[in-house]
C-alpha cells in the first residue's frame, strides 16, 4: 500500500474512532442520564465556530498570506452569496450561489 | 433489522438527500486522490456527511492524522445528544443491537426515527434499523459512484475546491440561528486565520472553537 492510501485510510480510521465514541459513549456510559448543562450550552455554539474555522482560512489565506486581491475569486464569491444563503439557510443555495458567483468572478470580471 | 415498506416511505427523503450529497462528496473525494472504494468504505464507517466532508478538506490541506481525529470528535459531539435521546426506545434491546443502532444515527435518521418512535406505536428498534441502515448504503453507494464519476469528468480542481467552501457556508448557515451564533462562527473563523499562522498541522481548525 503506497503512502497516500496509508494517509487516506489512517484519516477513516480516526474519523471512526471519533464519530463511534460519540454515538456509543452516552449508551455505554450515562445509560439515559441527562447529559450536564455545561456540555449542551457549550455544544450549542461547537458547529457554528468548527464551520467559521473552516471556511475562513479557505478564502482569506493565499499560501499562508492575507489575500484580498481581485484574484482571490473564492472570498468575492463567498462575500456576494453570504447574504443570499444567510437568509435562506439552505444547502442547495449555497451550493448554486457559491458556484455561481465564483464563476462570475473567475470567467467574467 | 425489519425492512418493509413503510421504512422506505419514510426514509425516501433521506435516500434522495443522499444521493444528491453523496454524489458531490465523491467528487470532491476525488480531488483528495481518495479512490472510490475507499470512499465507499470510508462511508460505510464514519456515516457522517459533514464529518466527511471535513474530511476532505483536511485531506486537501495535508492535515495531520491527529487534527483530523480532534476536528472530527468535536464536529460528532452533537451525535451524544442524538445517541442519547434515542436511548429511552432501545434500552431494551441486546448491547450489540444497541451498538450497531448507535452507528446508524445521523441527524436526518435521528430525527426521522424520533418522529416515528413517538407518533407510531408499531414503529420498533427493528424497523428503526432498518431506516438508519438503509440510507447508509445509498450515500456509500453515491460516494462510490460521484469518485468513479470524477475521475471520468476531471473538474477544473480550483472550482471544486470552492464548491467545498460553498457546501461548508451551506451547512455552517443552517446553524446560525441568531445574532450570538453568528458572531461566535464569525470569532472562530477570526481565530482560525490568527491561529494557522502560528501553529502546524492545521491545528488552528482545532483550537478556535
Amino acid at each position: 500500500m503506497d503512502n497516500e492510501s496509508l494517509y487516506i485510510y489512517g484519516a477513516t480510521l480516526m474519523m471512526v474512532i471519533g464519530t463511534f465514541s460519540c454515538r456509543e459513549l452516552p449508551l455505554l456510559l450515562l445509560r439515559g442520564r441527562k447529559l450536564p448543562d455545561w456540555f449542551n450550552i457549550w455544544l450549542k455554539y461547537i458547529p457554528t465556530a468548527i464551520f467559521g474555522a473552516l471556511i475562513f482560512p479557505d478564502i482569506f489565506l493565499k499560501d499562508n498570506a492575507l489575500n484580498f486581491s481581485l484574484q482571490n475569486y473564492g472570498l468575492w464569491a463567498t462575500i456576494c452569496a453570504f447574504p443570499i444563503v444567510y437568509k435562506t439557510q439552505s444547502l442547495p443555495v449555497a451550493l448554486v450561489a457559491g458556484t455561481v458567483f465564483f464563476c462570475i468572478f473567475k470567467y467574467v470580471i | 433489522m425489519h425492512f418493509n415498506k413503510k421504512v422506505i416511505q419514510r426514509a425516501m427523503p433521506i435516500y434522495i438527500g443522499y444521493l444528491f450529497l453523496g454524489l458531490a462528496c465523491g467528487i470532491l473525494g476525488q480531488q483528495a486522490h481518495i479512490a472510490p472504494i475507499e470512499a465507499f468504505i470510508m462511508s460505510i464507517l464514519a456515516y457522517s456527511g459533514s464529518g466527511q466532508f471535513i474530511c476532505i478538506a483536511m485531506l486537501l490541506d495535508n492535515a495531520s492524522l491527529f487534527s483530523i481525529l480532534v476536528t472530527n470528535f468535536m464536529v460528532s459531539l452533537r451525535y451524544m445528544f442524538f445517541s442519547t435521546a434515542m436511548y429511552p426506545h432501545i434500552k431494551n434491546c441486546s448491547l450489540p443491537y444497541s451498538v450497531i443502532f448507535a452507528q446508524n444515527i445521523t441527524d436526518e435518521t435521528f430525527a426521522v426515527n424520533l418522529d416515528s418512535f413517538n407518533k407510531d406505536k408499531d414503529w420498533d428498534p427493528q424497523q428503526g434499523l432498518a431506516l438508519g441502515f438503509s440510507p447508509c448504503l445509498v450515500w456509500a453507494s453515491a460516494n462510490f459512484i460521484g469518485c468513479t464519476a470524477a475521475a471520468w469528468l476531471n473538474p477544473p480542481t480550483e472550482l471544486v475546491s470552492y464548491i467545498l467552501v460553498a457546501m461548508f457556508l451551506g451547512i455552517w448557515s443552517s446553524y446560525l440561528h441568531d445574532t450570538v451564533l453568528l458572531i461566535a462562527g464569525l470569532l472562530g473563523g477570526i481565530l482560525s486565520v490568527l491561529l494557522s499562522f502560528v501553529v502546524p498541522f492545521k491545528l488552528h481548525i482545532v483550537l478556535a472553537p
